[in-house]
């Protein structure tokens, strides 16, 4: 006893002693300034991070994208139109359907936009990517002016990646990889839809592994119309074929998931979705 | 002796403890405060200088010249730029970077992008690199008169030096003099310079910043790789170049295209062009195929990039990028874009049919099992992939008479077929200086 109350002593000594500091803290030895607020900065507040808290990163920070490619930023005038589509085809329906709640859990934090297109190798574009649960990066907003094909590119670029935000929140079923387990490939560029359709894969990136897969299933279901969907399924071949067969396995597993897991009803968000297009589109 | 012990170790700690000395710093600031310092004064500088700043960006001078660029830094984050590459302004956003050291970036799209945009639909270049341009820059010394930065990714160096109500003023004249060394988009394939006595193929590319010199001296072939910048009044070359006797690094051409030779007084350049298709080249490079020969690599000839004006009327290729194997068999690649300004795509390959005997020329002609490449048909499904377009290179591979590769040395090649449509190709393995 009376040995520790000798340490306790020369403790509280030391302590005493380690306290003298002259450092001035008042001082951030971050750079805190932040920069000037221009009219696009405040409709992104307004539209996207007061409410939802989602930051949408336009101006270019190094690192903040792949750094192995050559890419350059977005020209300004291109994001307002590009975040009101995504507004309007991606955020609104879920919304809609799942409530601001779920919509609040799940959205990313941050949507990087970046004016080109990644060039990976002959013949294959990065577009997009998603990250962590909590980031989606679209690319190539610089390409040409926003027309149908582009509101129909974004519709599925960005459903596509926040159905990576999803599937990394709470993984898919195991039996969905399995369906095609063997017919994933790196050299998916070198087939071209229809070939994939013919061996169960809704296109030819959906062969690249099981995440793109799903990934794929869920954005072209909801960006194609009803019709659409079904011609795609015709085309791999008369119902009861393997490939035909796949597909539905993986559409089935696909619908149960994203009810199951975040209640979601596939066939009215597609509607949802569609009706956004269209008005879209409508507005162009 | 416990007891010993104990003192002895409760000492050890108050002295250990009581080293928290002071610390001495070699700089009156912490490093964070002495970075953001820099780059406010690099700031300040920009901005309070009214009359703008220029640039002239050489992305890299072994393959293109420099853009010149003028920036006005007004303040508030933002720049605007004009240049000698068209009459496009841009008003964009720019700040620094404190943590690889203070850098300076462009942070949203601008003219400067431009010769960094990795998609050669956009202002050309090579798929994937663009001009190799960047938009990010370090900071390397800050005078009131010049703001020396160097390139992040390739630490290539480039300056900002204080502009003036002229350079803004004359900026057409600069675009004015590049448009009047261009080719005539209707006839010529070859054009010449004459001085002293010596002739010398000019080749002269706009958009590269980049003009060649090529003549035979003494049994040698000599190719002077020559980047440029614009002047409101002539090209100036990056280094000097002799013809003839006569050492200059500037030229100038007048409205009635004459060549004048800049700073040799009295010195008078003949420039000519040819126009007859029949009209070869008269240089020659005897052993230039056997030393292409020696390099066998599948990348020869890594890239090329067409020239403006003799993309064919409506066709719209861009981009040609030309292999030669010489284990068997060449191919190339044509970039073009649809009407929606979409890439498309189409590789062909050709045979190596003849060389000439004497071993300076050889020539290539389509392959009878040709075959174009790519997908098939376009549709809105095939976003992920670069596209097979029938109509650009069918009417293109239609030519029965193939293609004259012409070695300059191993290093250069020119490109032409019977409709007279020529492009320059160039490795990436250094040219004569």
């Amino acid at each position: 006893m009376r040995h520790l109350k000798y340490l306790l002593i020369a403790a509280c000594a030391a302590c005493f002693m380690a306290c003298s500091d002259d450092d001035d803290f008042q001082e951030s030895i971050l750079d805190i300034t932040s920069e000037p607020q221009t009219a696009l900065d405040e409709w992104i507040w307004d539209r996207f991070t007061k409410e939802y808290n989602i930051r949408v990163i336009y101006k270019w920070k190094t690192f903040e994208v792949t750094p192995e490619l050559n890419l350059v930023p977005v020209e300004e005038a291109r994001v307002i139109p590009f975040m009101d589509i995504i507004w309007k085809v991606w955020m609104q329906p879920y919304i809609q359907l799942g409530g601001e709640v779920f919509f609040k859990e799940t959205a990313p934090k941050q949507i990087a936009l970046v004016g080109s297109i990644g060039f990976m190798e002959a013949g294959v574009y990065l577009l997009g990517e998603a990250e962590r649960g909590r980031r989606i990066t679209i690319l190539g907003l610089n390409t040409r002016p926003i027309d149908k094909t582009r509101v129909e590119q974004f519709t599925h670029d960005f459903h596509h990646e926040y159905i990576h935000i999803l599937n990394q929140l709470k993984s898919f079923p195991p039996a969905f990889e399995a369906i095609s387990a063997g017919d994933y490939t790196s050299s998916w560029s070198q087939y071209s839809h229809v070939q994939a359709m013919g061996m169960g894969f809704i296109s030819n990136y959906a062969m690249a592994d099981a995440n793109e897969d799903f990934a794929e299933m869920a954005s072209y279901f909801v960006f194609l119309s009803a019709s659409s969907w079904e011609n795609r399924f015709q085309a791999t071949g008369q119902p009861g074929s393997e490939a035909y067969n796949k597909l539905k396995e993986k559409e089935t597993i696909m619908l149960q998931y994203m009810k199951g897991m975040y209640n979601i009803d596939m066939y009215a968000l597609r509607n949802l979705v569609q009706t956004a297009m269209a008005k879209v589109i409508a507005e162009l | 002796m416990k007891r010993a012990i104990i003192i002895t170790m409760t000492s050890l700690v108050t002295i250990m403890t009581s080293c928290t000395v002071t610390t001495d710093y070699l700089f009156d600031e912490l490093s964070t405060h002495r970075i953001t310092q820099y780059v406010d004064a690099c700031d300040k500088t920009l901005k309070e200088w009214s009359e703008g700043w220029k640039m002239i960006y050489y992305p890299d001078t072994s393959q293109y010249g420099a853009y010149t660029l003028l920036l006005d830094f007004n303040g508030n984050g933002r720049v605007k730029m004009a240049w000698d590459g068209d009459k496009d302004t841009t008003e964009s956003a720019y700040g620094f970077n404190t943590s690889q050291g203070p850098v300076l970036l462009f942070t949203t799209y601008s003219l400067l992008h431009k010769l960094a945009d990795p998609d050669p639909s956009v202002f050309g270049g090579a798929i994937g690199i663009g001009f190799e341009g960047e938009y990010e820059f370090i900071i390397r010394e800050v005078t009131e008169e010049r703001i020396d930065l160097v390139t992040r990714k390739k630490k290539r160096p480039v300056s900002l030096v204080r502009a003036s109500r002229e350079d803004w003023e004359r900026l057409d004249e600069n675009r004015d003099i590049v448009d009047r060394f261009e080719v005539d988009r209707e006839s010529p394939f070859y054009q010449y310079i004459e001085l002293g006595g010596e002739k010398a193929v000019f080749l002269y590319s706009q958009k590269l910043r980049m003009a060649y010199l090529a003549h035979s001296k003494d049994g040698q072939s000599i190719i002077y790789r020559l980047p440029w910048e614009s002047t409101p009044t002539s090209i100036r070359f990056i280094r000097p170049v002799t013809l003839g006797g006569v050492s200059f690094s500037e030229v100038t051409m007048t409205a009635s295209k004459q060549l004048r030779i800049v700073g040799v007084p009295g010195t008078t350049g003949t420039f000519s062009r040819t126009s007859s298709s029949a009209d070869r080249c008269e240089l020659r490079f005897p052993g230039a195929v056997q030393d292409a020969r020696k390099h066998d690599g599948y990348n020869l000839v890594e890239r090329g990039v067409a020239l403006d004006y003799i993309t064919p009327p409506g066709h719209g290729i861009e981009y040609f990028r030309f292999y030669w194997n010489l284990a068997g068999y060449a191919g190339g690649e044509l970039y073009t874009r649809n009407d929606q300004g979409i890439a498309l795509w189409g590789g062909l390959y050709i045979a190596y049919t003849t060389d000439d005997g004497i071993g300076d020329q050889v020539t290539f002609e389509k392959h009878s099992r040709s075959q174009l490449s790519g997908a098939l048909t376009f549709d809105m499904n095939n976003w992920f992939n670069l596209v097979y377009f029938p109509g650009t290179l069918t009417t293109y591979l239609a030519n029965a008479a193939g293609f004259t590769i012409i070695p300059f040395g191993d290093q250069f090649y020119m490109v032409r077929n019977a409709d007279n449509r020529q492009w320059a190709l160039y490795s990436r393995k250094n040219m004569v200086e």
